[in-house]
């Protein structure tokens, strides 16, 4: 690791309080996997635990649609039912997975791309880790020993508000894990939007930056005024169910607040997850042609209004009654996707030009199709003269496995498979990234398309081939992990771009 | 490979300029955090509506307007302070910085014990209304932000007799003032929530 001279007269102090400044500690902790400094080492073993996590919450998805689908009864062996099981697959996603997958993914590669030696707050991006991997541990704990219906699913169009005093003791659980895990995505956010903001390499301008870090820098921007009214909607919720109140009980808590601060789809994050998926596609593009992409900057700022009309999620006045299908399915809310399909369209003009083939390209092409089919289901729902196919399931099944969770796994495992060569040290062995990345875009691809598909035609059938869906991203994060500890070795330190 | 120049690696920027970004970045997150309670409170009133038998505020509760003003007062003696300590460690005057930062602390502390004595003295019970569970929540929040500005208030007070801030090294100083002035300005948005919008 290249360390710098102290840059104040306290180094010990500064590194103390602020983490800013390389003192003599700072290169001991750099080979501590516990306490690293070194954000690809953090960000690695982020990226291990997570797949781990990834794996889990699929198998959990197996189980519960495998019931759903007849194959077995869990429903007999379980007395709260489905409930529990599909709330933790559903918060293990949307909350421990989602975000952080690419806070990790990103403290790996973006301080590459810049020419950072380190991240602006290594302590900051420790606290990031650890705190997801107590949370996420609590939230495992709160769904195994709940003491009734698992009350809190951030995916759920609509809140489950117990009667004062009555709510299970665990969702006071499993809120402060929601909390805990949230608050440590925003320590991560922060720390990557600052390394990226200071820690350039001379000569390293923000309008010259690679695609996938300038859609790290807007979105992790953008989360950090967003996660806090996560935050706030969590612990007015947590308030609440505690003290057994009837905010949540009441019209108004139960509308605006669970749609816009706590239900996933109601929030920007939605369309926030998105964005460094097309990102991760436009980097490829430009590793693999070997040219900028088409337009100059044109790129970096349809990210950049991706990210900003995500905000407008915001705006819809969707209550309970009518969010079902809410926000995608409608003509203004549709508007939100604009700037991601004009950007779809500059990528694909940009892959003219030729491209050298490699195994990442199975992950842009599947991040392509996955937005493609979703954009396709949006339009037949919105097209259908039969209303009653705008169902909750659309929303809570279907959609978020292709456009939200989908693209968030496809994206970071592209990523991965992409720089593997600068991360770790030598590349992913081609069999093991193209059998991760196959397992991955068959698995989002089916899963999110069978499950759309549930609201127009047979729901068991639709289960089972979700069911299957789930089982190959299962796969794919198994062996991407076993690929990845493969690799995994003592002495990593922060090396340039130019391992492929 | 990429026609995108690749970057050298070399010196990185004072740290104190992570400080500083850092600590706007965390005010963000801040302020949209009190944003949120801020916009439930009055979402959530607007749609209760006020006055009558089942209006929002419970016509129980009375305020004790004395308090609440106290501790916006105390707030903002705490930011006055806080830059009269910053502008004498610009100056090299430590003794008198040292004073500046350490009664910020005990301003902000005062305030934590009003905000404190106002939650115990309000006799609202949570599972009662939803104003009361907005009401705790937003005491909570200025508890937190008051702390924050506390432990930034003492940190300093530290650096500063350590001789780690103070002539032209400010910028830590600096991010630890604008934490005491997010932790001013969340009193003073729950003052005039509580107290004067009702």
């Amino acid at each position: 690791m290249t360390l710098t001279a102290p840059t104040s007269t306290s180094p010990a102090i500064d590194a103390a309080v602020f983490g800013t400044s390389v003192d003599p500690f700072d290169a001991v902790l750099a080979d501590d996997w516990v306490a690293s400094v070194d954000s690809g080492r953090t960000g690695q073993l982020h990226l291990g635990l997570l797949s781990a996590v990834i794996a889990a919450a699929s198998g959990l998805g197996v189980a519960v649609h495998g019931s759903l689908a007849g194959w077995w009864d869990l429903t007999s062996t379980n007395r709260f039912g489905l409930d529990p099981l599909f709330a933790l697959h559903q918060n293990l996603w949307a909350v421990s997975i989602a975000m952080p997958l690419w806070i990790a993914v990103a403290s790996m590669v973006v301080p590459r791309q810049i020419g950072a030696t380190r991240s602006a707050f290594p302590r900051l991006g420790n606290l990031a880790l650890w705190g997801w991997v107590v949370g996420t541990g609590l939230l495992i704990t709160a769904s195994l020993v709940t003491d009734g219906p698992q009350l809190v699913n951030v995916l759920s169009p609509t809140s489950a508000t117990a009667t004062a005093g009555q709510a299970p003791r665990a969702t006071d659980l499993a809120l402060a894990a929601i909390m805990l895990v949230t608050l440590a995505t925003l320590c991560g956010a922060i720390n990557l939007v600052a390394t990226i903001l200071t820690e350039r390499a001379p000569g390293t301008k923000l309008s010259t930056l690679r695609p996938f870090s300038w859609s790290v820098l807007v979105t992790m921007g953008i989360t950090v005024v967003t996660t806090p009214v996560f935050l706030a909607g969590t612990f007015l919720l947590y308030l609440d169910q505690h003290f057994g109140g009837q905010l949540f009980a009441s019209g108004v808590g139960a509308d605006r607040l669970w749609v816009h601060a706590i239900w996933l789809m109601g929030r920007p994050e939605s369309i926030l997850l998105a964005i460094p998926a097309v990102g991760a596609v436009a980097d490829v593009i430009v590793h693999r042609t070997g040219q900028t992409l088409l337009g100059g900057g044109a790129a970096n700022g349809l990210i950049s209004a991706a990210a900003a009309t995500s905000l407008l999620t915001w705006a819809g006045r969707e209550l309970i009654a009518t969010s079902s299908t809410a926000p995608y399915a409608r003509l203004w809310n549709g508007l939100i996707l604009l700037p991601l399909f004009l950007l779809l369209l500059l990528l694909a003009g940009s892959a003219r030009s030729g491209l050298k083939p490699d195994v990442s390209l199975l992950g842009a092409l599947g991040i392509v199709l996955s937005i493609v089919a979703g954009l396709g289901l949006i339009v037949a729902v919105v097209a259908s003269p039969d209303k009653n196919i705008k169902t909750p399931l659309f929303t809570q099944l279907g959609l978020p496995n292709l456009l939200v969770f989908g693209l968030v796994l496809l994206g970071a495992f592209t990523m991965v498979v992409e720089h593997s060569g600068s991360v770790y040290g030598k590349s992913l062995p081609k069999p093991i990234s193209t059998l991760a990345l196959l397992a991955v875009v068959g698995g989002v691809l089916l899963s999110g398309a069978a499950l759309s598909a549930g609201v127009f035609s047979d729901s068991t059938s639709a289960h089972a081939a979700g069911a299957i869906g789930k089982a190959l991203i299962a796969g794919g994060a198994v062996v991407l992990l076993l690929g990845v500890l493969s690799f995994a070795k003592p002495g990593i330190s922060t090396r340039e771009e130019g391992g492929h | 490979m990429a026609t995108t120049p690749q970057p050298t690696v070399s010196a990185r920027p004072k740290s104190g300029n992570n400080a500083q970004v850092g600590t706007l970045l965390a005010g963000a997150a801040a302020i949209m955090f009190v944003a949120t309670l801020a916009g439930a409170y009055v979402s959530v009133r607007n749609w209760i509506g006020v006055g009558g038998d089942d209006g929002f505020i419970p016509q129980a509760l009375k305020f004790d307007n004395y308090a609440g003003f106290m501790t916006m007062t105390s707030a903002l003696a705490a930011s006055l302070s806080a830059e009269w300590a910053l502008m004498s460690s610009r100056l090299n005057q430590r003794r008198w910085a040292t004073a500046g930062y350490g009664l910020t602390a005990f301003f902000l502390l005062a305030a934590m014990n009003v905000v404190w004595f106002i939650g115990q003295r309000s006799g609202l019970v949570a599972s009662e209304t939803p104003y009361a569970i907005l009401f705790y929540a937003l005491l909570a929040a200025m508890l937190l932000l008051l702390a924050i500005g506390v432990v930034s208030a003492i940190v300093t007070l530290i650096r500063i007799l350590g001789g780690h801030v103070g002539g032209a090294e400010i910028l830590h100083g600096r991010a630890a003032n604008w934490l005491i002035h997010l932790a001013t300005a969340g009193a003073t948005v729950g003052f005039f929530l509580i107290y004067t919008y009702r």
